[in-house]
């Protein structure tokens, strides 16, 4: 039910607030143990958080807020309602999503549902939503450039690795014309843009009339000669550079569309 | 009365003297002040106190307000 990883952290979060004579382990403890749990922490590490200092301040915030049992009563440690309904909800929904194991990962999400939560609070406060955990999980999707997700890396590989040009490029959805892109000429930006809009509806400029000049070719070379110079160099740029602009404007350039 | 004493003394970690005084504030005019929590705390602080006056057949009240 609980993976191994989990119960080690839920652990080592109870035996420390035990030994810090906590009252209650709070959410923020469940937080600040989640920092070193290996899959949470990859998430967090994904969402651009770093971690030593959510740490630092997690650390802070519990020793200040959290009561402790005076040293000789015989009362134990508890757990918060909030705890208790994060660690709930997580195993709830990995019960509903039909998966086997509760990881640390499923627990920072859940933790995303508590209401005026602190722990919550932290998270935000570093630009970390409820949808960045969850896109990551899911999608692979990262908001830090550095480290990427095996599923996004999967996905990448069938689609040319042209990623991070995407990116930049998804900004105005429209060819660049730097170098070997701008031979895009004006009239072709249309097509560009309705390739970009949906590949595979339009065909590429050398796709399209490939079949009939092949045969042409031979007989009718002085024709081709007679081409205005910037013609014959887009002609002689465009099959180099073709999977690069497909790439660039078909599913990876919308993938990194989501607003974030 | 001694079980109020006792709850403050259990669960808000009050001196016997101090409990007392909520005691006789929540006596008197009704409503005392138990203490001040980050909101989780509070929440659970709020059901151990009712939990507790259920188990003993008191109807003690424990509510959270926001400062």
């Amino acid at each position: 039910m609980i993976a191994q990883e989990l119960e080690v952290s839920l652990h080592m979060a109870f035996v420390e607030a035990r030994q810090k004579q906590h009252e209650f382990i709070t959410v923020e403890h469940l937080l600040l143990a989640m920092l070193d749990n290996p899959s949470a922490a990859e998430v967090l590490k994904s969402c651009g958080v770093d971690l030593d200092e959510l740490r630092g301040v997690l650390a802070d915030f519990i020793s200040e807020h959290t009561p402790r049992l005076s040293p000789h009563s015989d009362a134990d440690t508890q757990p918060t309602q909030g705890f208790q309904r994060v660690i709930q909800r997580a195993i709830l929904h990995v019960q509903s999503s039909g998966k086997k194991e509760v990881t640390g990962a499923n627990v920072l999400v859940a933790i995303f549902g508590e209401k005026e939560s602190h722990a919550v609070y932290f998270l935000n406060q570093r630009g970390v939503t409820r949808l960045d955990v969850v896109n990551y999980i899911s999608h692979g999707i990262t908001k830090n450039p550095q480290q990427k997700h095996e599923k996004a890396e999967a996905k990448e590989e069938s689609e040319n690795g042209e990623r991070g040009a995407g990116r930049a490029r998804s900004l105005h959805d429209q060819p660049q014309h730097d170098g070997e892109a701008g031979q895009d000429r004006p009239a072709d930006r249309p097509r560009a843009r309705a390739r970009a809009r949906d590949p595979g509806a339009v065909p590429a400029p050398q796709e399209q009339p490939a079949a009939g000049r092949r045969g042409r070719r031979g007989q009718d070379g002085d024709r081709r000669r007679a081409r205005a110079p910037h013609q014959r160099r887009r002609r002689a740029g465009a099959p180099a550079r073709l999977p690069g602009v497909f790439a660039r404007h078909g599913r990876a350039a919308r993938r990194n569309e989501i607003p974030r | 009365m001694d079980f109020v004493v006792v709850v403050l003394q259990t669960v808000f970690a009050m001196s016997r003297e101090r409990a007392t005084q909520v005691m006789l504030q929540v006596h008197r005019e009704g409503m005392g002040v138990c203490g001040t929590y980050v909101r989780e705390v509070a929440t659970t602080k709020v059901d151990q106190v009712i939990d507790l006056a259920r188990r003993h057949q008191h109807p003690l009240q424990c509510t959270m307000e926001e400062t």
